[in-house]
């Protein structure tokens, strides 16, 4: 009798231990991510998760595809009929989640929220713009007080907001009760444990296959994995390289991966004849000579860290930027390690026997960012170059570096816009806090003739005249005066079940609507 | 009573003080919030202007005056990260920590007593030779470790039980459950073990040592002799000779659970305090953590005043004073 009880209760157990498994019938898409949006306010905060998640619930005038090509959005058309214009046509078919029709009225609202509210952390992407007109309910004309060529690329960041909603509900419930024109609308979020979204039937570009979509921040890199490898989730963002083994080994998940946005780059004091933490042997600073930074490139074995410490996952980068983003260059290639090269380069420098410095790194902000900085330090040691690793973390790193206390050091940059200009902009021109260009020129690089060139860039909105100045400026930086020293793109590396169809981003944004699964 | 109520709070007001004006001054010196809240596109100007709207481009001492005035007026401020009142977002987060962390006490209560007393009643049995041995393991395993292997072991291998979250949650009383549903009790096994395994061992450890010294007293001899059972003797007896460490450490342990599960939480990806309060220190969050702080202070002070009052109900030599 006891016994038969006890089978009883194992029977009972293994009930319970499967009912979430079929409750899974619905089939509900489950994302686990590495973090959570901060806000669903589009305008709060500017960084990828949140923008990601923002772009599923809100369209903007225009919009991104995978390889970051300027795409209709809510905007089916647009011309410039002279430098300082930009004319929208917009849909006539589209509706904010609560029922409203989209008009022109919202346009204008909503880039004006973005320019003036307090908390808005987009204002970069439009203080550009001088003033926004409605023509007519479906016509939005745009002015710039100077020529700005990547207003569209800007625009396609700022997401559209209803302006009778926001009017009426207020900024600060905008975040919990977002309502958008996008794909999805928002069903249920409990912070830090999931978010929602239910397709929106009623979408202009028709309704998403995916039906339900779970997103739930799984912040730690072991835990996100075990949650794939068991089925609880469906799709992973940044997989630890070091799991890619083991998810490849296991049927039903694979590993994707692409180039992401992401440069990794050593920037160089070249603003003073004494600088911090760079010294030769007469006390001065060697970086000012280009032959001592071009000796730092040839001298810096990217092959070797690539396939070491980044096991594999990284592009070796002979440019600023990567082949998606706008202003790349198809004629330059990066050199091949060549010591001994370096060393010729030191010694017509006068340092053949080296000098001092120290290399900063941030230690919790890129993948592997602390080893990559201690491979470069080993191989320029080879070199007869006194070398020392100051590894920091990012939130003492970055204030470090803005007030100038560093020599030499390892930052990355992303041209999220899919835009050269916003490396040309915030790090290779001349410092100038006034004009807002340099912000990220902690080196204090400074060439007049590589700032006529980028200011060139900016004032035209002809794309053609655009590349061949973005082009030219980066040829003078790169090749001439070595301002920089690119050492590789990050790879954007993803797992996800068999039974979801998707190709990778370019911005490594989720868009659900462009999903599907199979069964 | 009252006098020692009045003298605690006063005490606890003294601790508030000091931990805000400790906690302040390291979340000022560690950096700039705004250079993380900003895309790096952001312009200088943008830059100044967000710091200034923060009132981040004050001196330190002003800086701790207006946020204390507002605190005093019950306004902790609200979270750079999140635009929310930060005593809301810790509010939100407390069901799901305390429902860990009473679950891993239960569990390492009502394991860890019968089994420390059972190691003391008979040290020679093979039983207890496993319990100690395995108490010793217990108190030493790292607990990210043992979170990990349990995931990998019941969740990756065997799939027996969820590797991360809550799962479902239901409202009881506005407050949001998770032990309620079977999914949200699934849930709670894997984090609730690997927290309570350290707990269970210390109990355990603690009250084998206790009850050997208790049952070598005289009045344990003297009951012998007045004829109790010896089950009497030990489980009613003993047993109330013993409770008060075990009170003291079972308080003192809840309080740490609760403040920081950080690493259970962050493994299993429970939506807790500790969670929350990790970001916030890495992103420079400081209304989020200054709030944080304060009411983990507060709950210390709190659960040290209750341990006090359960010695009284203990051992009635004892008298709040």
């Amino acid at each position: 009798m006891r016994k038969a009880h006890w089978h009883l209760l194992c029977v009972m157990l293994a009930i319970t231990l499967t009912i979430p498994f079929s409750a899974l019938a619905a089939k509900p898409l489950i994302q686990g991510a590495a973090s959570e949006p901060r806000s669903l306010d589009p305008y709060f905060h500017s960084e990828t998760p949140t923008n990601s998640m923002n772009n599923n619930i809100y369209d903007g005038l225009v919009g991104f595809d995978g390889e970051l090509n300027v795409v209709p959005g809510l905007a089916e058309s647009w011309d410039t009929p002279d430098n300082l214009t930009w004319v929208f046509h917009l849909r006539k078919d589209v509706k904010f989640h609560d029922g409203t029709p989209f008009t022109a009225d919202d346009v204008k609202f909503s880039i004006e929220r973005c320019q003036t509210w307090p908390k808005s952390g987009f204002k970069s992407t439009v203080n550009m713009i001088d003033a926004v007109e409605v023509v007519d309910p479906y016509t939005v004309k745009i002015t710039t007080p100077k020529p700005y060529g990547i207003l569209h690329r800007k625009l396609a960041q700022v997401m559209i907001m209803s302006k009778a909603y926001v009017e009426k509900q207020g900024d600060e419930v905008q975040s919990d009760t977002p309502n958008g024109t996008g794909a999805y609308k928002l069903k249920e979020w409990i912070k830090g444990d999931h978010l929602t979204l239910e397709a929106n039937a009623d979408y202009f570009r028709g309704a998403p296959v995916i039906k339900e979509v779970v997103a739930r921040p799984l912040t730690n890199d072991a835990t996100r994995t075990a949650a794939l490898l068991s089925g609880e989730v469906d799709i992973i963002d940044d997989v630890p390289v070091r799991d890619v083994n083991r998810i490849e080994r296991q049927e039903g998940v694979e590993v994707v991966h692409r180039p992401g946005l992401r440069l990794i780059y050593l920037q160089m004091d070249q603003g003073r004849e004494i600088s911090p933490k760079a010294k030769g042997a007469d006390g001065k600073n060697p970086l000012l000579d280009a032959r001592v930074r071009r000796a730092i490139y040839f001298g810096i074995d990217e092959e070797a860290i690539v396939k070491h410490v980044m096991n594999g996952f990284a592009f070796p980068a002979g440019q600023f930027y990567p082949e998606a983003v706008f202003g790349y260059d198809p004629e330059i290639f990066r050199p091949a390690y060549n010591p001994e090269k370096a060393k010729k380069l030191l010694a017509e420098a006068g340092y053949a026997d080296g000098f001092t410095i120290t290399i900063d790194s941030p230690n919790d902000r890129y993948i592997n960012d602390e080893k990559i900085a201690q491979a470069v330090a080993a191989d320029l040691a080879r070199l007869g170059i006194d070398i020392k690793v100051n590894a920091l973390p990012k939130k003492t790193f970055f204030p470090m570096t803005d007030r100038l206390e560093s020599s030499f050091f390892l930052i990355g940059w992303a041209c999220a816009d899919g835009d050269a200009s916003g490396f040309l902009d915030g790090i290779a021109h001349s410092y100038d806090k006034a004009r807002g260009f340099g912000r990220y020129n902690r080196g204090r690089y400074s060439n007049p003739e590589v700032d006529k060139h980028i200011e060139s860039a900016a004032a035209t909105v002809d794309q053609e005249a655009r590349l061949k100045a973005m082009q030219a400026a980066q040829e003078i930086a790169l090749l001439r005066d070595q301002a920089f020293i690119p050492l590789h793109f990050q790879v954007d590396i993803y797992a996800k079940s068999d039974r979801v169809n998707w190709k990778p981003r370019a911005d490594h944004y989720f868009r659900y609507s462009d999903m599907s699964l199979k069964d | 009573m009252p006098g020692y109520i009045l003298k605690r709070i006063l005490q606890s007001i003294v601790v508030l003080l000091c931990v805000s004006v400790v906690v302040f001054a390291i979340m000022y010196l560690s950096g700039d919030p705004v250079e993380m809240l900003l895309p790096p596109e952001a312009t200088q100007q943008q830059v100044d202007e967000l710091r200034a709207y923060l009132g981040l481009d004050k001196p330190f001492h002003i800086q701790y005056i207006i946020f204390m005035q507002k605190a005093l007026q019950g306004d902790l401020g609200r979270s750079f990260v999140f635009n929310k009142p930060a005593i809301t977002l810790i509010v939100e987060r407390i069901p799901a920590t305390m429902e860990l962390a009473l679950f891993a006490m239960l569990l390492a209560v009502m394991i860890g007593l019968p089994a420390g007393m059972y190691a003391a009643v008979k040290p020679d049995s093979w039983l207890s030779k496993i319990i100690m041995s395995g108490s010793l393991l217990g108190i030493s395993l790292p607990v990210f470790w043992l979170g990990i292997i349990l995931v990998l072991v019941f969740s990756v291998i065997l799939g027996w039980l969820p590797s991360s979250g809550r799962g479902q949650t239901e409202l009881v009383c506005g407050i949001r459950l998770g032990f309620v549903t079977i999914s949200g009790l699934k849930h709670l096994i894997l984090p609730g073990l690997t927290i309570a395994v350290f707990q269970l061992a210390l109990i355990v450890r603690l009250v084998r040592a206790g009850m050997m010294e208790v049952l070598l007293q005289d009045f344990i001899k003297f009951l012998q002799a007045k004829g109790l059972s010896r089950q009497r003797i030990i489980y009613v007896h003993a047993f109330k000779n013993i409770l008060i460490p075990v009170v003291t450490i079972i308080g003192l342990q809840l309080g740490n659970i609760i403040a920081f599960a950080v690493v259970t939480e962050s493994i299993f990806a429970w939506p807790g305090m500790g969670k929350l309060v990790i970001d916030a220190i890495h992103a420079l969050d400081r209304p989020v953590v200054m709030a944080y702080l304060l009411i983990v202070s507060l709950m210390f002070v709190f659960l040290n005043f209750i341990v006090d009052v359960v010695y009284t109900f203990l051992d009635p030599r004892i008298r709040l004073k």
